[in-house]
């Protein structure tokens, strides 16, 4: 087969697994576990890297099986062309034996017109968010510290950085995940020993379904 | 950015599609183009489980490796470039039987040919194993701007493969016309190429419906 048609082939059937944990952490005491992970993790320019991304959530419901959720993701700091994302998670296994959350997820780049589109295949909107924050990595981990905020009113055109954001709570959103294929043991374990080093400020845990 | 031009060959006084794609390489090559390499456009199609959804086609060709086409039918949208991965989350729709695979995979296999300026791309449409036509695509790389680069792929179907200006009128897609009818009134005709990829759907869609010879 030839180059070209190997890598139409290749990206067909490529389940990918995310290591995932998370927390949260006061306001008042997002600093400290900032300054902690900033002498923990990798550094190379000594300047944190920052992200303002405003994510939508489309959910597909499906008569006779549960519903999927597809999210549209788009960086706020690339206006006027952002790249968007399309993202499938899907809901973590239940495996009490693993000490973090595995789940398979899909991801994608799309041009801007994702939404029209998926609407068109009956995608319904479902919920939306900004997500601004920091983003620490470590090998192949990769640590986000964010501030979740909704909008005040419902807009719906995609051109308007300057929206009026309400935070959801007093408090950010922690999230450690990794990418790995299966049968990757030794990543929990990675992940779970750095987390013990962020303990007293922030315990990361297992997705918890029924919260 | 390429403006390109896909049509599909009448092959009907051949004995059969393969000898005819021959004679056309055969003309071609003659003319001067140089074989590069092969080409393939694969077109997937899901069909929808579920009320209020829509056909989504999928395309992908082997002269744009990373990206997905996907076009929902019926819909006023333009098409959806994605990365490869995109049909990898449409399997992933499919096996939580949102969609499903009813229609036949439709394939176009060929050469990729090479003459100066002008790629060219020329291959036998299938449909799991059955040749149902034949696909021309000839593509003037260095513009971008629709109109000129039209009238010049015009001349040189009409030097290379000996076709009348009709003919060339009569066989390119629907697609194509509505494209060049609504820019009568723009200023800047950017081509894309998600304009060939609309064109290659629109034959493969005609050849899956047509009853096979």
């Amino acid at each position: 087969m030839d180059p070209a048609q190997l890598l139409i082939t290749q990206n067909r059937a490529f389940p990918s697994l995310e290591y995932v944990l998370q927390g949260s952490i006061q306001d008042d005491s997002a600093h400290l576990l900032k300054a902690r992970l900033q002498g923990l993790c990798d550094n190379i320019t000594g300047e944190v890297e920052q992200f303002d991304d405003h994510e939508i959530v489309h959910t597909l419901r499906i008569p006779g099986a549960s519903n999927v959720s597809l999210r549209v993701r788009y960086a706020l700091d690339d206006m006027p062309n952002p790249i968007y994302h399309l993202r499938y998670v899907a809901s973590a296994e239940l495996d009490k034996s693993q000490s973090v959350s595995v789940r398979q997820f899909h991801d994608c780049c799309v041009t801007k017109n994702i939404q029209s589109f998926l609407q068109e295949l009956g995608f319904m909107y479902d919920h939306e968010f900004f997500a601004k924050g920091d983003i620490f990595r470590k090998g192949r981990m990769k640590i986000t510290v964010a501030k979740i905020s909704t909008l005040l009113e419902r807009n719906r055109s995609d051109m308007n950085p300057m929206q009026i954001r309400r935070p959801l709570t007093a408090s950010c959103f922690v999230e450690m995940s990794l990418i790995g294929s299966m049968h990757d043991d030794k990543v929990a374990d990675e992940m779970k020993t750095f987390a013990e080093q962020l303990k007293p400020l922030i315990s990361l845990e297992k997705i918890d379904q029924k919260r | 950015m390429v403006v390109a031009i896909v049509i599909s060959l009448p092959s009907g006084s051949f004995k059969s599609p393969a000898e005819a794609a021959e004679f056309y390489l055969d003309k071609l090559e003659k003319g001067g183009a140089k074989k590069t390499r092969p080409f393939q456009v694969d077109l997937v199609s899901y069909t929808p489980l579920i009320p209020n959804s829509k056909v989504v086609h999928v395309l992908s060709h082997s002269e744009y490796p990373a990206s997905s086409f996907a076009y929902a039918e019926q819909s006023n949208c333009q098409m959806l470039v994605a990365d490869n991965t995109f049909i990898a989350l449409m399997n992933k729709l499919k096996t939580l039987r949102a969609f499903e695979i009813r229609l036949q995979k439709m394939e176009a296999r060929g050469t990729r040919l090479e003459y100066q300026d002008f790629l060219i791309n020329l291959g036998t449409v299938n449909q799991s194993q059955t040749t149902k036509g034949l696909i021309l695509e000839v593509a003037y790389v260095p513009m971008d701007e629709t109109r000129d680069g039209y009238c010049l792929i015009q001349e040189f179907l009409q030097s290379f493969l000996n076709m009348t200006k009709q003919t060339i009128q009569r066989l390119i897609t629907d697609q194509l016309s509505n494209w060049l009818r609504s820019l009568k009134d723009k200023k800047d005709s950017e081509y894309t190429p998600s304009i060939t990829l609309l064109q290659y759907l629109d034959i493969l869609l005609a050849m899956r419906n047509k009853p096979n010879e």
